[in-house]
């Protein structure tokens, strides 16, 4: 038995003990153990489970699908056991919980999915310089390590680089690969106007905001004071999942009315008991010019204003002759293009009917309502933007709340109500970090529109918006960071110029439709394999998650794969990533800011201290904020709390609308531009000539494109109208690929039931859309929802091409699509034409049955 | 349980602590992996085997630090490459491959009638870890019922004993102090003794036979010093 009280005397007599351990511990305490314990970041980030079955982390909801919600995993033992949704506060109308939908429920599911791609692999009869090229997508593959997969990529770059310039590698997505070649001299780009459709490039010209940068319509507490609620194509019970669909019933509940303007009779219009109107795609703008029309022919200031003409008078340009800018022909204002004083078209109800279907008495009854209503929230998505000649639409849709001045006062509101910031505009109210890296600038100036990506890849010009037509020899494509060929693209012609090029290299984390087109595959960690990021939502939240797994089987995270490219191609990747994917983790955590309840000044969010900065193992300097960094990480999300009456609440243009002098909107002349001059002068340097008033378009591939004779009516060979509603089932393309999500929407095309009995289609039919571009199989569904001449082919199904015929089983929306470019560049995936006829051939299985794309070598 | 017969103010009990914390570094590093030409270094440099705590109190940790010492006054590890790698190998020889181990690492191979790894009894020094908030750094690579990960566990448990003192927890120690109690009685002493005579037996070098023959003793020296701790109330 030992004698402690003696022991610890010897220990304090000999001295030399107690001093010799602690010099001793103090010179190798900085030695690391290469193989020994380390903190359990399972345990160290997230909240335990109250059954103490595991702990709850904030896992990566990281898809551009509109929203962003609160998604929790349970991890066990380092596995992922189920998922949960915002319960971190009591859920009320105006403090939401932001809850998730069944795609971000579903992730786990995306992550495990047995079809992730999980090692590098090559097609097997690639060879440098391209091999067999025209076996592109249907060859075999064959598994090959990290150092091969690199070493193949590094060379063909230097070798086409050499042969063709640095103009002939096509990177779409940019990003870490856009690094990557930027640092050897750069890479022709893309751009386009992708979700925004026509706002993109009109809303500063005009004086407008599009919703996303520029803040359009009020916030969603104010929502509540509106009387009537036009959604015109807006749908947020399918295209903003999350807390948008609940903020518009608070507005329901207070009292207001919904008409929904759409081809389709939504889940929303369903929801909120909506007036339904339904309208043809890519006509919207002579509805609104027939209401417009209505408007002035039944205002009397005195009797029955319904012209705010004090409004137009002071805020806009180009409404009537009295109003017009410097140098422009009075002859061209915009009233007297509506009466049809100088082109003799009255732009009647009547006249607007026999475009957009909708009856004249209609339009009448929706211009008193608009024009006679006190309060109006007059909302719109993107969707009617996403048109080809869609400009004019932008400026139509805003001269009609000018017209009724439903701008800049509560309860009045006119403009886009979409993706994250839907119903809910404002300044950010919390806002996140800069992460600390600096993207490389690109030293090739070439931009494709991507209405052009594929045609300039097989013609060898482009349009380079601004400059004119330019010559360009694509030979290589890397994909990472999208799935363009299948998202931004006339998808037979994407195929054919993928086929065309010696090298195609794609980083995906299955087999996604330009993976399936490449010849080498990169496979790429998911946002639950990384060290974690900071996202902003709604204006009132901000989500941090962090790392739930490590990379699964070979996958490398986006960063390491371009860091092992610059190395194999003689680079320091330090150069271009000089801190660690965990340093910039926490830069965004550090550099995250949070309104004060002043609604003006900002504070830190987070308080972090000298050990959190230890424990991260990251460089950083302590700072006070609202909640400790390790509150934040373990909760994953801050709300910012609201109420009626706070400071945060906000009224679009209110600025301008006190003040138009001192606070001009950002057009030339710093008012609403319904004569818009910029617009005409740009729209000639780029793809199809746009009057300076918002004039009425046949649009290519629109309405009017499905008749041999118009005038006649005679239909043509393409006599249907199809557009691609966001579907549930995935997000774009995302998800798309998940069993269970198939099983919940099997993805049918919505056709109406007057087609239907025309055509002898019974619902769940096999039918074959198709048109001049290509041909697609869907099972119908067969509705009363829908307008009679139109087809709903939901966006973003894997094209699933048969080789022997040609025919996509997939229903990939851009089968059909032509991508022409027209005004400034818009892309109009809502305006294709297309034949609908019963499928004779083998019927189609429900999606969910069909073998997933595991790749079986 | 005996009746708690003294007391003592919380500075002589950190005393103790620290001799532990000397004691179970050293352990850990040689145990858990080959050693690193940096620790080394130091270790020999500042004599740190001389001053392992309990050595005047048991002739066998005296025999094994002496083993020790003749090694070092024979090899000169810091400077000589070859007697670096002649240490080196041993370890490796005796714990990681690539031939049969003549000594296995892991409890898994002394107290399961299988002797499978990864089982039971790693799932259950895993829960252990995983609730004092650590994990091994190569996970579900390295079984966590390695002799070298044990010993790295009791360090760790005892260095949040010292970081308790600073907040004068005592309850907290308490639990500590009986869990480390615990951990030896129900792990590291089931195994250790007989994995030491292994080593013994199979060391190339009289540094790893003076290692197997502290590390037995002192763990059961430690046992009772975790108990006359138990037995102590702390002012």
């Amino acid at each position: 038995m030992i004698d402690l009280v003696s022991k610890i005397k010897d220990f304090k007599m000999t001295r030399r003990s107690f001093i010799g351990w602690s010099s001793a511990l103090a010179a190798t305490a900085a030695i690391p153990l290469g193989r020994g314990l380390v903190a359990n970041a399972q345990t160290t980030i997230g909240t335990k489970e109250s059954g103490g079955e595991g702990v709850w982390k904030t896992a990566a909801c990281w898809h551009n699908c509109g929203s962003r919600c609160l998604n929790k995993v349970l991890v066990k033992d380092g596995v992922v056991i189920r998922q949960k949704t915002d319960d971190t506060h009591t859920d009320s109308p105006d403090y939401p919980q932001q809850r998730g939908c069944l795609r971000g429920r579903s992730q786990r599911r995306q992550v495990f999915n047995a079809d992730r791609l999980k090692y590098p692999m090559k097609r097997k009869n690639w060879a440098p310089g391209g091999g067999k090229k025209e076996l592109r997508g249907k060859d075999e593959w064959v598994r090959i390590s990290w150092d091969e997969a690199l070493d193949h990529i590094a060379s063909e770059i230097k070798r086409i680089k050499n042969k063709y310039g640095n103009e002939s590698i096509y990177v779409s997505g940019g990003a870490d690969i856009g690094n990557v070649l930027s640092t050897v001299g750069g890479y022709t780009a893309s751009t386009g106007t992708i979700s925004w459709g026509a706002w993109l490039y009109t809303y500063e010209m005009l004086g407008v905001g599009e919703g996303l940068y520029v803040n359009a319509i009020n916030d969603r507490l104010d929502l509540r004071n509106s009387q009537l609620i036009v959604l015109w194509g807006v749908n947020p019970a399918w295209s903003t999942m999350g807390s948008v669909t609940y903020n518009y019933l608070q507005a329901k509940k207070a009292g207001a009315r919904f008409i929904s303007i759409n081809p389709l009779y939504t889940d929303s219009a369903n929801v909120f008991d909506a007036e339904w109107v339904p309208i043809r795609p890519g006509t919207d703008d002579a509805l609104a010019m027939g209401i417009m029309y209505t408007l002035l022919k039944e205002d009397n200031p005195h009797t029955n204003p319904l012209v705010k003409w004090d409004f137009l008078n002071k805020y806009t340009i180009g409404f009537d002759k009295d109003h017009m800018p410097a140098g422009a022909d009075p002859k061209d204002n915009y009233k007297d293009y509506l009466l049809g004083t100088y082109d003799g078209v009255p732009k009647t109800p009547e006249w607007a009917a026999d475009i957009c279907g909708v009856d004249p008495n209609r339009i009448r009854s929706l211009a008193r309502d608009i024009g006679g209503t006190e309060r109006v929230a007059l909302l719109t998505g993107w969707a009617p933007a996403r048109i080809n000649n869609g400009e004019g639409w932008v400026q139509t849709f805003s001269t009609l709340g000018m017209m009724t001045g439903h701008m800049g006062s509560t309860g009045n509101m006119t403009g886009v109500s979409c993706w994250e910031y839907a119903g809910n505009n404002g300044p950010m109210l919390i806002t996140g970090g800069d992460s600390g890296l600096v993207p490389v600038p690109n030293p090739v100036t070439n931009v494709i529109n991507e209405n052009q990506i594929w045609d300039a890849v097989l013609n060898g010009k482009f349009l380079q918006k601004g400059e004119g037509e330019k010559k360009v020899n694509i030979q290589m494509i890397y994909h990472n960071y999208n799935n363009h060929l299948q998202t931004r693209s006339n998808i037979p012609k994407g195929i054919e110029a993928h086929r065309k090029v010696e090298f195609v290299v794609a980083n995906g984390y299955a087999l996604t439709t330009v993976a399936k087109y490449a010849d080498i595959v990169l496979p790429v960690a998911t946002q639950w394999e990384t060290e974690g990021a900071v996202r902003g939502g709604n204006r009132e939240i901000l989500i941090n998650w962090s790392k739930i797994i490590e990379p699964l089987y070979e996958s490398k995270t986006d960063q390491e794969i371009a860091k092992a490219l610059l190395k194999k191609l003689g680079q320091d990747p330090n150069a271009v990533y000089p801190i660690s994917e965990k340093q910039q983790y926490f830069n965004q955590l550090a550099g995250s800011k949070v309104v004060k309840d002043n609604g003006v000044d900002f504070e830190p969010l987070c308080t972090i201290t000298e050990k959190d900065i230890k424990d991260w193992g990251v460089v950083g300097t302590p700072q006070k904020g609202r909640i400790p960094l390790q509150e934040f990480v373990n909760q994953g999300i801050y709300q910012v709390p609201r109420k009626p009456g706070d400071n945060f609440g906000f009224i679009a243009y209110k600025d301008f609308i006190d003040d138009p002098v001192g606070h001009p909107v950002s057009s030339e002349s710093g008012k609403f531009e319904i004569y818009c001059k910029a617009l005409h002068e740009a729209s000639k340097k780029a793809f199809s000539e746009i009057s300076p008033i918002p004039k009425y378009v046949p649009k290519v591939d629109g309405y009017e494109s499905t008749f041999a004779d118009f005038k006649t009516k005679k239909k043509g060979k393409y006599p249907f109208q199809v557009f691609n509603p966001h579907y549930l089932r995935r997000s774009h393309s995302t998800l798309d690929n998940v069993p269970q999500l198939r099983e919940a929407w099997p993805n049918p095309v919505y056709i109406s039931k007057k087609d239907a009995k025309d055509l002898g289609i019974k619902d769940g039919d096999t039918v074959m859309l198709s048109n001049e571009h290509g041909k697609t199989l869907r099972p119908a569904k067969v509705v009363e929802t829908i307008m009679p001449g139109t087809v709903a082919l939901p966006h973003g199904a894997w094209v699933d091409i048969d080789e022997a015929t040609g025919v996509d089983r997939a229903g990939a929306d851009n089968m059909l699509v032509s991508f022409t470019p027209t005004g400034l560049g818009t892309s109009g995936y809502n305006t294709a034409h297309c034949n609908v006829e019963k499928w004779t051939g083998e019927p189609l299985q429900e999606d969910v049955k069909w073998e997933q794309r595991i790749i079986k070598l | 349980m005996e009746l708690i017969t003294k007391s003592l103010p919380l500075e002589e009990i950190e005393n103790v602590l620290y001799a532990r914390q000397f004691a179970y570094d050293i352990l850990r590093r040689f145990f858990v992996e080959e050693p690193s030409r940096e620790y080394i270094r130091q270790f020999v440099q500042k004599n740190m085997i001389d001053l392992f705590p309990f050595k005047e109190d048991s002739p066998e940790i005296r025999e094994g630090v002496a083993a020790v010492k003749d090694y070092l006054a024979t090899h000169d590890v810091v400077n000589i490459e070859s007697h670096y790698q002649q240490l080196h190998w041993d370890y490796t020889r005796m714990f990681i491959g690539p031939f049969a181990l003549p000594a296995s690492p892991w409890e898994s191979s002394y107290v399961r009638k299988d002797g499978l790894l990864f089982q039971g009894t790693t799932m259950e020094v895993r829960k252990l870890y995983d609730k004092y908030g650590v994990a091994v750094r190569d996970f579900n690579i390295e079984a966590d019922d390695h002799v070298g990960l044990e010993l790295d566990f009791m360090y760790h448990l005892n260095e949040l004993c010292l970081s308790l003192c600073q907040e004068s927890d005592f309850e907290k120690i308490k639990e500590l102090i009986e869990e480390q109690s615990k951990f030896l009685r129900n792990h590291l002493l089931l195994f250790v003794p007989q994995l030491c005579e292994k080593m013994i037996s199979a060391a190339n070098t009289s540094f790893f036979v003076g290692m197997a023959k502290i590390l037995p003793n002192y763990l059961k020296f430690d046992l009772e010093v975790l108990h006359e701790l138990l037995n102590t109330e702390i002012h």
